[in-house]
């Protein structure tokens, strides 16, 4: 691919999806600066991916891919296994940085059983479509809506 | 009186229904929907995260300063490779024929000063062929005599006075090896074996 091709395509992927990934990349991490290096390093894999992309899958699957890796990388990094498993975010970020009542509502989802909190985290945290989201996580479209009205419906319960 | 289902909250308010009118009156007098409708809101608004646009910015050109970054290094590299490559090449085929090169003179040294008795030639020689043997200005390729590939020169026929002498191969008539060395003696002998 020739490098202003390249460089196009790259601008193209990063106006439509960086809003997304910063959201989700935000809500894993919980703090701003970790969150910009993140979506950097993501990125920047994207950019030295997009010579092999192939095309097995759409874009977005494949950058969302990259991102859930980048963040789990990151975790490890910091021998922050348990707060992958668990779900957990470090309180120490999230207390100087947001407000009480969003985060009360975030955690909420976090306490969603898995299948279910993957649903809301990509439909409410990073914004994809049901299409895209069945693509994602490889299920059928109707499987994400039936998963998403439970979701929902114990959200209300949990907010409650 | 019917209640709004969950379901319904959420997509009304997040604009996927058009009967927002009708759930606001219906709020106005049903508590139990009123709640709903609350919570859905605030959870709508906490999932809304807002970037900073210099952000989106500030990442990007960092990622694409970097990559021109390594891009200028590679463009600047490649032609400095392609260079040092094709030196070690020639330098490698210099070599090669370097190595190829089929004459060894072990005696006499160049620029060396002898006596007749020291004068000694023994030329590894691959192959006689195209080549042509000179010692002074008598061709002395018909004199060798071999042993596999190396030749050696006996010179009892040859007198040769004190003073300087030349040698030279000629390889398809072009100089191909030439030194100089002195004898020291009128008398001299050379013996193999």
């Amino acid at each position: 691919m020739e490098h202003n091709d390249k460089e196009e395509l790259f601008n193209a992927l990063y106006e439509k999806y960086f809003h997304r990934i910063w959201k989700y990349v935000y809500y894993k991490i919980g703090n701003r600066e970790d969150t910009e290096d993140l979506c950097q390093e993501i990125f920047f894999k994207v950019w030295k991916g997009l010579d092999k992309f192939e095309g097995k899958s759409s874009y977005y699957t494949w950058i969302f891919k990259i991102s859930m890796n980048t963040v789990i990388s990151f975790y490890r990094k910091r021998k922050l296994k348990k707060f992958i498993s668990l779900d957990y975010v470090d309180e120490r970020y999230y207390s100087h940085e947001k407000d009480e009542t969003k985060e009360r509502v975030l955690n909420k989802i976090r306490l969603l059983p898995d299948d279910l909190k993957k649903v809301v985290e990509l439909y409410y945290i990073s914004n994809f479509k049901i299409i895209e989201i069945a693509e994602i996580l490889d299920i059928p479209e109707g499987t994400v809506k039936t998963k998403l009205k439970r979701a929902r419906e114990l959200l209300m319960e949990l907010l409650k | 009186m019917k209640h709004f289902e969950i379901n319904e909250i959420f997509e009304i308010l997040e604009n996927k229904k058009e009967n927002l009118k009708e759930l606001e009156t219906h709020i106005k007098v049903c508590p139990e929907c009123r709640e709903n409708y609350e919570k859905v809101k605030e959870f709508l608004q906490a999932t809304q995260v807002e970037i900073p646009y210099d952000i989106k910015i500030r990442v990007k050109n960092r990622i694409l300063e970097s990559v021109r970054k390594k891009r200028r290094l590679r463009l600047s590299v490649v032609p400095l490779l392609v260079v040092s490559l094709t030196v070690f090449v020639i330098a490698f085929i210099f070599l090669i024929s370097q190595n190829k090169k089929e004459v060894v003179i072990i005696s006499p040294e160049a620029q060396a000063v002898l006596t007749p008795e020291e004068v000694l030639f023994v030329f590894k020689i691959g192959s006689l062929k195209d080549r042509r043997i000179y010692l002074d200005d008598i061709d002395i390729t018909d004199s060798l005599r071999s042993d596999g590939n190396i030749y050696y020169y006996l010179a009892e026929k040859l007198e040769l006075n004190p003073g300087s002498h030349n040698l030279i191969i000629l390889k398809n008539n072009k100089i191909e090896y030439s030194q100089k060395f002195y004898l020291t003696s009128f008398k001299y002998s050379i013996y193999m074996n």
